[in-house]
């Protein structure tokens, strides 16, 4: 662990946040007496640093710090215009030591940054995007517009491995529902761990992604929504092939307690049952804001039964902290992934989360957690949002 | 002067007598009615509310579409809420999607989703004057519809104003669940409102929030604006 220039990146961080902070300031205007009703927030501004700690008793010990920041502008000429500017970029750095020998890798990444026309009933977007289809939780089947970042196996917060794409998208809302649709000219990989040579999309048309997605919320409460869409398939493949896939997502109450879930998804080989994958899932949460929550996933790599608990306290009862637990396990292959979590979330923004990983992917290692082998891992994040 | 004086006089003892005969004569659904409109400046309207150290914008649409919008604090900017009916939805910033939830979650202390997000009475739950005394009504509020946070309310309302003074909710079991008095009456909005409820449980005296509307004003919004795929814009 490279203590020193650690210590020199929380420094950086520490400095670029006071200059942040003090820019809002600057650009906030005096306190009215009287309450006012914004319409519209001026500025937003993140910065988060973070750093993990992971052991593999197959691979021996790895460590590393890891610190990050995320800024992010968010822009209106007027309270009232149509149009918006969002710029949202990341920046890494990382120091690790695995098997005696140190490393260190830095990246600096565009996120989510549009330009937006919004009017009462349509809303395009142009620019770099991450679309969210999916209504489940843990693998996220139905989110296939965007490619992911699986070049780091230990970073699994979904937040930080889908990979927004150059896209035009537009979504049409009506009463009860909407339609969205989207074209991306250009796709890009999904980045894993290992370095095999791809080939480059670079072709307008050929190389192209697109798909439309039909929502509807009925009178009786299931909100659903069909899609269907042209992508590369996001496998280890030297030659990702397009490939069409379809899907099903849905969501019913039933009572104030209880809510059903479910994400179909079918590609490619339309026949054929190796083409489908599905989670359906069942929420039970209670009034001290407790849910339990329990799925089961079909894949063709290892379907799979998952529980998931989560317990966000409340004023006057564990005010500010939040306890997650997720279990997957495997039925056809013997996969085990056990994650909880703790977070505590203070008033003023800051927070921290620590998380402990179990992983056993079994002797075939062919399964959804393939390449992971045996693990464990340690991860703490200390964010601050302002 | 003094026949001007003495005929306002009784102009006003005319007045007041007809007003009083007036709402002696109202039935106990026309009651909630007039305390809804106390309550609420319009059918569409926007208020900013504060509860604690939580600020909320909140965006209603009749008695079945709200939106609330945390502003402080910071940590949950940006965690929207939609509520249609019996469904609700939650932004998750982190994902970048609505997540439907469920009704029973919390929004924080004693203050239920129901305490702001369904803001009339009428049309929700019967209602049927219990006691009546020369200066209120105590009516007795049975909910006509499932899902609501509350199935019983035994609302206490002044005569002269319409205005609500306390509240008792109940199970349908008709067991206390929590007791609320209504305060800080002042304009707002156009007319005297309650912008103070303070709400205690009735298990535990210590467990208690006041929800406090800052700001209020009649807006009318596109029905885009309660879609949930919407949401987090």
């Amino acid at each position: 662990m490279r203590v020193p220039r650690l210590s020199a990146l929380a420094l950086v961080f520490i400095l670029v946040q006071g200059a942040f902070s003090t820019s809002v300031q600057a650009a906030r205007p005096a306190a009215k007496k009287k309450p006012q009703i914004p319409s519209w927030q001026a500025l937003k501004l993140i910065g988060e640093a973070g750093f993990r700690a992971s052991t593999s008793s197959e691979r021996g010990l790895r460590t590393f710090g890891r610190g990050y920041l995320e800024p992010g502008v968010t822009w209106k000429a007027r309270a009232e215009s149509a149009f918006q500017l969002q710029l949202q970029g990341r920046g890494w750095y990382q120091a690790e030591e695995y098997s005696g020998r140190q490393s260190e890798r830095w990246a600096l990444e565009i996120r989510d940054s549009y330009l937006s026309f919004d009017t009462d009933s349509n809303r395009l977007r142009v620019g770099f995007q991450s679309l969210s289809w999916g209504e489940t939780f843990g693998f996220f089947i139905a989110d296939l517009p965007n490619p992911r970042d699986l070049s780091d196996p230990l970073l699994l917060e979904i937040a930080h491995i889908k990979k927004p794409v150059f896209m035009i998208q537009d979504q049409w809302f009506f009463e009860g529902g909407s339609v969205q649709a989207f074209f991306t000219p250009i796709a890009r990989h999904t980045d894993f761990s290992v370095s095999l040579p791809r080939r480059e999309f670079s072709r307008i048309g050929v190389d192209s992604e697109y798909g439309i997605k039909v929502n509807r919320l009925f009178d009786f409460g299931m909100d659903a929504s069909l899609f269907v869409l042209r992508h590369h398939e996001r496998t280890f493949a030297l030659q990702p092939r397009a490939i069409w896939s379809g899907g099903l997502t849905a969501t019913q109450s039933f009572g104030q307690d209880w809510i059903l879930r479910t994400d179909q998804v079918i590609s490619d080989d339309w026949q054929s049952v190796d083409g489908w994958r599905g989670v359906v899932g069942l929420d039970w949460t209670t009034t001290e804001n407790l849910m339990l929550s329990v799925q089961g996933q079909r894949d063709p790599l290892n379907s799979g039964a998952s529980l998931r608990m989560m317990l966000r306290g409340f004023e006057g009862v564990l005010d500010g902290w939040e306890f997650e637990a997720f279990w997957f396990q495997g039925i056809e292959r013997n996969e085990s992934w056990v994650q909880p979590k703790l977070s505590y979330h203070s008033r003023g923004g800051f927070s921290v989360s620590a998380r402990y990983d179990w992983i056993e992917s079994g002797p075939l290692q062919r399964g959804l957690l393939s390449g992971l082998a045996r693990e464990d891992r340690g991860l703490l994040w200390l964010t601050y949002g302002f | 002067m003094r026949a001007l004086i003495v005929s306002v006089l009784a102009l006003v003892e005319v007045l007041s007598g007809s007003a009083a005969r007036a709402a002696a004569e109202l039935g106990p659904e026309e009651i909630l009615k007039r305390v809804d409109e106390v309550r609420n400046p319009s059918e569409s309207y926007r208020m900013q509310v504060r509860i604690s150290d939580s600020v909320f914008d909140v965006l209603l649409e009749g008695n079945s579409k709200t939106l609330v919008r945390t502003l402080e604090p910071a940590r949950d900017q940006g965690r929207d809420m939609l509520m249609l009916g019996e469904e609700m939805w939650a932004y998750i910033p982190n994902l970048k999607r609505a997540v439907r939830v469920s009704l029973s979650q919390k929004l924080t202390g004693q203050a239920a989703n129901g305490d702001i997000s369904r803001m009339r009475w009428s049309g929700d739950y019967s209602a049927g004057v219990e006691k009546e005394t020369a200066d209120s009504w105590t009516l007795f509020l049975t909910a006509t519809k499932k899902g609501l946070t509350y199935e019983k309310i035994r609302v206490t309302v002044e005569k002269k104003t319409f205005h609500p003074i306390k509240a008792e909710y109940l199970t349908g079991a008709s067991k206390p669940l929590k007791r609320a008095t209504f305060g800080g009456f002042k304009r707002i909005a156009g007319r005297i409102r309650p912008t103070e409820l303070s709400i205690q449980s009735a298990v535990n005296q210590n467990d208690q929030s006041k929800i406090i509307v800052e700001a209020m004003e009649k807006k009318t919004f596109p029905s885009s604006q309660f879609n949930p795929q919407r949401l987090g814009q």
